[in-house]
């Protein structure tokens, strides 16, 4: 949550000097966040490589545990697509690009800024911010009308990091190595699935 | 864009090949630092575009509505896969 907060106000911070025109529009190239982008995959891929224990928790997965991620983003991929037929300014495709981000907000919507433009990126930020938000706050109900791997799916990527004590509080102990893998494994699949949809 | 993802591949192996180094452990951080600054870009580009600006509400509006398809559409098959297989497990 205090994550969320420091990256909406740097967020904030960079709407505000763009606003008030402090910094020149020629001044920063466009091509400077395509190499920070670089840059930036470069180091996840570092922390993915670096980290012994990701790659073992991966190893102690059965078929069932698969299922509980593939649900998620079969069902996201559906949930958004069908709102997106019924948004008039966006494909149904670009609607499911802005779910592809599964609450990985920072890294979705700097994907879908550079493929799509800064519109559809600063609703991808809100959306994958809300979705992160949701399910902190509704755990507790999504367990009751919708058992106990809900939260797990509804938190997406965050499954694994910001939702993952509310989850383990209200699943249950057993459910916390599934919202582990769960999280692992939407979290990998943001970069392709928002690559993919927005190149349709 | 397939130089994104040679890039964390790359990552990947240099990540493997510097197990050994303790302070590669910290890149998290620098992973954190690239982010803000990345959503900075992000603000300032909006901040920039008036036809932005002038729409945010109605841009919030449409993220409220994907993500409401994106969550609903996961908790229902999540609820199904639930009682198929999950249930039966508990004491």
């Amino acid at each position: 949550m205090k994550g969320s907060l420091i990256i909406v106000g740097f967020f904030v911070l960079g709407v505000i000097v763009g606003f008030g025109g402090f910094i020149p529009k020629d001044l920063l190239h466009a091509d400077l966040s395509t190499y920070v982008l670089y840059g930036l995959m470069f180091l996840v891929g570092i922390t993915i490589g670096y980290d012994r224990e990701l790659l073992l928790s991966l190893r102690k997965t059965n078929l069932k545990i698969l299922l509980v991620p593939l649900c998620t983003i079969v069902g996201t991929l559906l949930g958004t697509g069908i709102v997106g037929i019924f948004l008039p300014k966006w494909t149904v495709a670009e609607s499911m690009a802005v779910g592809s981000g599964f609450g990985y907000y920072s890294l979705s919507s700097i994907f879908i800024t550079q493929y799509k433009g800064a519109e559809l990126g600063t609703i991808a930020l809100m959306s994958n911010i809300i979705r992160e938000i949701f399910t902190l706050l509704a755990t507790p109900l999504l367990v009751i009308y919708f058992g106990r791997l809900a939260p797990i799916s509804s938190a997406g990527a965050t499954s694994m990091d910001t939702c993952l004590p509310i989850i383990t509080k209200f699943s249950g102990k057993e459910y916390v190595l599934i919202a582990i893998v769960h999280g692992i494994l939407v979290d990998l699949s943001v970069p392709f699935l928002v690559t993919f949809l927005c190149s349709l | 864009m397939f130089i994104v993802f040679l890039m964390m591949l790359l990552g990947i192996g240099v990540g493997i090949g510097l197990r050994p180094v303790p302070i590669v452990k910290e890149t998290g951080r620098l992973v954190t630092l690239f982010i803000f600054f990345l959503l900075f870009l992000l603000g300032l580009a909006v901040g920039q575009d008036e036809r932005i600006i002038s729409n945010l509400g109605s841009l919030g509006l449409q993220a409220v509505l994907i993500t409401t398809g994106a969550i609903l559409g996961s908790v229902v098959l999540v609820k199904i896969l639930y009682h198929l297989y999950f249930k039966q497990d508990e004491r």
